[in-house]
């Protein structure tokens, strides 16, 4: 056999991987929200105290020509621009943010290539500023240098406003279309009130086209008749120990509302999920089945769940590198999960037994009226860990019942329901058959 | 609740009646293609009075009505003033997608109800596969609401009927009453109707892209309020033939939020005669409005082209 010639084959990472298949794992909302982390992480880091916001704001403006976010979040350092931010990945030894929520070191680049062409990131912070122009064409030209050329930069002398200005230009088409809608617009605030809800409700003024986004609380009912369950556990194991929180009870009736939040230091990670993920449909496929838990179905339309994770170290938390989804195979959230499951049980209960007053005349239904009247309150203001409550006055003894059920065609019920005056298949079915007792028992 | 054809002789809504008048005036200036070649949609009911007058006064006669209480078949075939019209029974969202779209079509989803998730994927449907020149045109029940028995207020309700994501951030409860709803509703289903365009468009080489816009934003209060809003949907380089078309010059043309209201006044016969003898007004005179209320027969002589003479009747 011939000897064969040594092949080499080229491993590097290309620039276009970067810029074209990178941007692939993430939608122009999603890359918003990232810059927007960044912003949060800012605020966080020159915070006096990290639960007062107020001083701080983010604008956010795109339309079909270019894409811009500005800030007053303490600007990106100098040092960090260089080392760190405009690199391909998180550099070794680079020092975090406790608490921050930006962790990953890709957001930033990813979100601009997949916007456009062109980018200027201005920056200045009380100690220094600098300005990057990028042409991504010409970047992409060299196929020697990954450098991204900072030429201006210096000292502040104290005349420059503190903060950081990003704008994208020559956008790529589907950006440019997107970012004309109405429809993406209303899109990119509800993900912002949701996913940065916590830090807006802390004070941070953000705006979304020269909109303010109202600030979002996450609510439970609690009164003096319901309580949700709380639980709180520290897992330690390294220095920087994970705590976690959970919350779970009943809101208003709302489907797309219902579900379980994951909140990592603060930011929304998944919102109203009714998945296996967060335990829905464990063990069991039967809706009232008294083991396991039960798939998402609308009677469960009042459920609420809440778990927060904090850490200093943004790396312990259980989500993925775009914060769009929690990381399934993470200890800490496997161990927080079964905890999960086992404390929706008695929250599906209860609403099982609040459906199943639908059976019941109007003035029977205690419970639905019960929550019809009761309060919502803030996550934040349940302060004591408890259990899960709700009101059990015993019901008056009544006398036994069998539920009668059958189906007819909707256009005949309607019609009956008109003749008989009454306002609802339920009723209809009811008067017939005090109709049909009275002609055929006591008429007798 | 019963079907509304059961409730109500359709033809007696005055406010109804003007804006059907309106929307034709508008279609006879469609100028993209022969007004013959258009194929109409709608939901007519057992009384068609959309689709007589859309055969009457433009000509169409390839027409469709999508009807959901099939049980009443025979009903409604035996009610079909012409044999143009297709019966097509079902849910507007199982027979739309039957509709051959690249025909060019004026279609009026004139629903009943609310804007809910299902009449968004009507219109969505629409907007995804309407072909050059065509009309949508889509009426909702936009009546303020109280809260139902679970305790949920108008915006609670509004967001399960939606889905929060469709909601604007801003949107209080304030916002939605007296018109505020119908308002919101035109607000919604305008960002829908442009979202599935864009989706469309982006599969589309660049010369076979469409362009919408809106023509318009009607609101009435015949008992209940409604809103009503609509546009056309052209190739976006013949954009020269949606300008001979003319819309803007119609007085009750809406290009966007702000809304053209049909407020039906109440008048008697001889107070109209009174002041039909004076209409079109010769420019500079004053008009003489006698004793009638004065924003009566403002409304009288801004909508008078349009309004029923007296009881609309249907001559067979």
């Amino acid at each position: 056999m011939a000897e064969q010639e040594l092949m080499k084959i080229k491993v590097e990472p290309t620039k276009e991987l970067f810029v074209y298949i990178l941007t692939r794992d993430i939608s122009h909302q999603a890359a918003i929200i990232e810059l927007l982390d960044n912003s949060v992480d800012g605020a966080k880091r020159v915070a006096a105290d990290a639960t007062d916001l107020s001083e701080f704001w983010v604008e956010i403006e795109f339309d079909s020509e270019k894409f811009a976010i500005r800030d007053n979040c303490g600007g990106i350092p100098l040092q960090v621009a260089r080392d760190y931010a405009f690199r391909f990945g998180r550099a070794e030894g680079m020092e975090r943010i406790p608490g921050s929520i930006g962790q990953f070191g890709v957001g930033m680049k990813r979100a601009l290539f997949s916007f456009g062409r062109k980018y200027v990131v201005e920056s200045a912070t009380v100690k220094d500023w600098f300005r990057l122009a990028v042409d991504l064409g010409k970047w992409m030209e060299d196929k020697d240098s990954w450098d991204f050329e900072l030429a201006e930069y210096g000292e502040n002398d104290g005349t420059l406003e503190i903060g950081t200005r990003i704008e994208v230009t020559d956008l790529i088409d589907d950006a440019a279309s997107q970012f004309s809608l109405e429809h993406f617009r209303t899109r990119v605030e509800n993900e912002i009130r949701q996913k940065h809800g916590y830090f807006i409700a802390h004070g941070l003024s953000v705006r979304v086209c020269g909109s303010a986004i109202p600030s979002h609380q996450w609510q439970l009912i609690a009164d003096d008749q319901f309580a949700p369950e709380y639980r709180e556990r520290t897992y330690n194991g390294s220095d920087a120990p994970v705590s976690t929180r959970i919350y779970a009870g009943v809101g208003r009736s709302n489907p797309s509302d219902a579900g379980w939040y994951v909140i990592c230091n603060g930011r929304l990670v998944l919102g109203a999920d009714k998945t296996e993920k967060t335990g829905w449909g464990w063990e069991s496929a039967e809706m009232d089945a008294a083991s396991g838990t039960p798939r998402y179905h609308n009677q469960f339309a009042r459920f609420r769940g809440y778990v927060l994770f904090d850490c200093d170290d943004a790396g312990r938390l259980p989500w993925n590198t775009t914060k769009t989804d929690i990381d399934p195979d993470d200890t800490i959230w496997l161990d927080a999960r079964e905890t999960m499951a086992g404390i929706m049980r008695p929250v599906i209960d209860f609403l099982n037994l609040v459906d199943s007053e639908s059976d019941l005349p109007e003035a029977e239904r205690r419970l639905t009226a019960a929550l019809a009247a009761a309060q919502t309150t803030a996550i934040a203001d349940v302060k004591n860990q408890q259990k899960f409550r709700y009101p059990t006055s015993p019901r008056p003894p009544r006398p036994r019942t069998v539920n009668i059920q059958y189906r007819k065609e909707k256009e005949r019920v309607e019609t009956l329901q008109e003749a008989m005056g009454t306002t609802s298949a339920r009723d209809t079915g009811d008067a017939a058959f005090e109709e049909a007792y009275r002609r055929h028992v006591e008429d007798e | 609740m019963a079907p509304s054809y059961r409730l109500i002789d359709y033809r007696l809504r005055p406010s109804k009646h003007v804006e059907r008048i309106m929307l034709c005036e508008a279609f006879r200036r469609l100028q993209f293609h022969v007004l013959e070649d258009y194929q109409y949609v709608g939901l007519g009911s057992v009384f068609f009075a959309d689709f007589r007058l859309i055969h009457r006064s433009l000509g169409i006669s390839r027409m469709f009505s999508i009807e959901k209480h099939a049980n009443h078949g025979e009903r409604f075939e035996w009610n079909k003033p012409y044999s143009g019209i297709t019966m097509m029974f079902g849910e507007t969202e199982q027979r739309l997608t039957d509709v051959d779209f690249s025909t060019p079509t004026i279609i009026w989803l004139d629903y009943d109800g609310p804007l809910v998730r299902s009449v968004i994927g009507d219109i969505r449907t629409v907007a995804h596969s309407a072909s050059h020149g065509s009309i949508l045109v889509v009426t909702v029940n936009a009546h303020p609401r109280s809260p139902n028995e679970d305790g949920a207020d108008m915006l609670d309700q509004i967001r399960s009927e939606l889905g929060n994501e469709r909601i604007p951030a801003k949107t209080d409860l304030t916002s939605l009453r007296g018109w505020g709803l119908a308002n919101f509703y035109r607000r919604v289903g305008n960002s829908e109707i442009l979202d599935a365009l864009s989706t469309a468009n982006g599969v589309r080489e660049p010369a076979e892209r469409l362009d919408y816009e809106q023509l318009f934003n009607f609101q009435y209060d015949d008992g209940a309020k409604m809103a009503t809003f609509g546009g056309v949907f052209f190739d976006r380089e013949k954009r020269a033939a949606f300008d001979a078309c003319a819309f803007d010059r119609l007085m009750f043309n809406r290009n966007g939020a702000e809304p053209f209201r049909i407020r039906a006044p109440k008048l008697t016969l001889r107070e109209i005669a009174h002041l039909e003898r004076q209409l079109p007004l010769p420019e500079g005179t004053e008009l003489d409005f006698g004793p009638m209320p004065q924003s009566d027969a403002q409304h009288y002589i801004e909508l008078y082209r349009y309004l029923p003479t007296f009881v609309p009747v249907d001559l067979m």
